[in-house]
């Protein structure tokens, strides 16, 4: 899976992701494992690739990783972030 | 070794000064070409129509203006030639006028003539204010409009519970003034009602997400510009939203940028490339894309005929080129500095400019204010007759930020409390009527001088005969635009409103 053509970027202590062509006309604030994952997601990933980058990045078990994962994609799914 | 003294050390030194008159604000007593006045120390307290020299509230220069009024702790001041009140504090005064050099001939203060001139002066400038000009109250959501703001620029938290204000008057105040999305971290822990905070936090989140994608588009289009060898030089808010504590908090709706007129026809082909729509104009080409993307492209940074033209029409040769090898450039700190308030300066001219000019004018004042040579400064300000001006943005920026409300009156703050939208045009109309009448104010807005008509319609430098054709184009565009139409019609609801010359 991959994102769509976002712009991530920090301000003011919140990770703040848009689209650039607006094809989601608002902003979703992150927090920086978030701000992580979505980074990791501009270019193509399997859900696997994901678990990995996010154990290695902040040292945690493999399932805590991968509910935060599924929760973030959650996220970015239901405004349409994600390329289909 | 010969040093130069100040003016106070001069005073200590000699026991007088005389000095040259800079800007217009005395007129038509001094005049700046031609006239010096003479300088002694004060002693005690002054009197009303004295004339002290005395220092900005920045301290970076002097001002001589008139005594109107003697307070408990400040002298109310104001230029012959001005129409608002500063409030001085006595220990700002450095000297008093004895007398001055008029066409050779030294008059003094105490000349009966020129008594007379005072009495006369002074009472006609009480009576043209109240001609043109409402008597100022400041509202209460105007109060905590610059009170909010000044904790905004400040950086600092906002504790207070405002009470009796108008929320919604408060908001639409922000909005028109371009600082709504400014002021939403302190409106939402006050008792602003819940549904106009969720409108007021859209403004601010559209605020911030609109900066962090014009941003990163820029970022683009200067990358091509550096491959493609096309200098470029950015503008305004661009440069001013730095200034400010965080992201999102300065809102500006374009990107203006200074380029290369000699690559017009590849900027355009990369604009159109990244799929902006173009829009040519006499001095600035814009581009626009949804969602939100909006880029004018400057060929010069005033349009010709405007007598600031050729006190910045040398940009590209005091420029600062970022890196060797870059084709980015920047203007030095004092150009920059000038042609914001320059820039400021036109729109005040026009009607008026809000209270974010006085912010942004504050920071980068603060930014920058230990590398300005402001001696340079003043120079180019007094030759492009804006000191004037300057100096009253400057008293205003200072006594609204650095909460030494003895510098500033409800008078001055009035002035730009009055910019935006609505407020600029009313006041526009009221001044423009008084000097020439309703009728004089419709002919002149349909009507419009063959100079300024060039800068809308270029081709009239080529072909002048075709100005009624112009006339006439213009009037049908208002006509068949529907934001024109809307404009113009608010326009002549205020113009034909009973009390516009002599509201009160």
């Amino acid at each position: 899976m991959k994102l769509k053509d976002v712009i991530i970027t920090e301000a003011n202590g919140d990770y703040i992701a848009v689209t650039a062509d607006g094809t989601f006309n608002g902003m979703i604030r992150m927090n920086r494992t978030a701000a992580f994952i979505a980074e990791e997601l501009k270019e193509e990933k399997t859900l696997e690739q994901l678990i990995s980058a996010v154990c290695k990045k902040y040292d945690v078990a493999e399932e805590i990783a991968k509910q935060n994962i599924l929760n973030v994609i959650k996220q970015f799914d239901s405004v349409g972030l994600i390329e289909k | 070794m010969n040093e130069k003294l100040t003016i106070e050390q001069t005073l200590d030194k000699y026991g007088f000064i005389i000095h040259k008159v800079q800007g217009t604000s005395m007129l038509p007593l001094l005049n700046e070409d031609t006239d010096l006045v003479r300088l002694v120390p004060v002693k005690g307290k002054l009197k009303k129509y004295d004339l002290p020299l005395y220092r900005s509230p920045q301290g970076t220069h002097y001002i001589l203006h008139r005594i109107l009024e003697v307070k408990k702790n400040y002298y109310l001041i104001c230029g012959d030639n001005n129409t608002f009140y500063e409030k001085v504090p006595f220990d700002r005064v450095v000297a008093v006028a004895e007398g001055f050099y008029k066409d050779g001939k030294y008059v003094t203060c105490d000349d009966p003539e020129y008594l007379k001139y005072v009495e006369k002066r002074c009472e006609g400038s009480v009576k043209n204010r109240e001609v043109y000009k409402k008597p100022i109250r400041i509202s209460a959501e105007q109060r905590l409009l610059l009170d909010m703001l000044r904790h905004a620029v400040l950086d600092i938290p906002y504790t207070s519970k405002p009470e009796n204000i108008n929320w919604k008057l408060f908001f639409v105040l922000a909005q028109k003034q371009e600082i709504a999305a400014m002021l939403y971290p302190y409106v939402k822990n006050t008792d602003c009602p819940k549904e106009l905070l969720i409108r007021w936090k859209q403004v601010a989140d559209m605020a911030l997400r609109k900066e962090i994608l014009f941003d990163a588009e820029r970022k683009a289009i200067f990358a091509e510009f550096e491959k493609e060898k096309i200098k470029y030089l950015p503008l305004k808010g661009i440069i001013i939203k730095e200034f400010y504590p965080h992201k999102g908090m300065r809102q500006f709706t374009d990107n203006d940028i200074l380029f290369d007129t000699d690559r017009r026809n590849d900027l355009i082909a990369i604009m159109k490339a990244r799929n902006y729509e173009f829009e040519s104009g006499a001095t600035h080409d814009v581009f626009t894309k949804k969602p939100v993307y909006e880029f004018e492209f400057h060929k010069m940074l005033f349009v010709r005929d405007n007598p600031l033209y050729k006190h910045f029409s040398d940009v590209w040769e005091n420029a600062t080129q970022e890196s060797e090898t870059s084709f980015a450039y920047h203007m030095k700190h004092e150009d920059f500095y000038c042609y914001t308030i320059a820039h400021a300066y036109k729109h005040f001219s026009n009607g008026g400019i809000g209270a974010r000019f006085l912010a942004d004018l504050f920071l980068m004042h603060r930014a920058w204010k230990d590398s300005l040579d402001l001696d340079a400064i003043q120079k180019k300000l007094t030759k492009a007759k804006l000191i004037d001006f300057y100096n009253m943005a400057a008293n205003c920026a200072v006594g609204v930020f650095d909460g030494n409300d003895v510098t500033v009156s409800d008078d001055m703050i009035a002035q730009f409390l009055f910019g935006g939208m609505f407020g600029s045009m009313e006041r526009n109309i009221a001044k423009k009527v008084a000097e020439k009448g309703r009728l004089g104010y419709l002919r002149r807005r349909i009507f419009i001088p063959y100079d300024q008509m060039r800068s809308i319609y270029p081709i009239l430098y080529k072909l002048p005969i075709l100005l009624p054709f112009c006339w006439l184009a213009k009037v049908f565009g208002v006509l068949f635009t529907k934001e024109k139409l809307a404009y113009f019609l608010t326009e002549l609801k205020l113009l034909f409103r009973k009390n516009i010359v002599d509201d009160d």
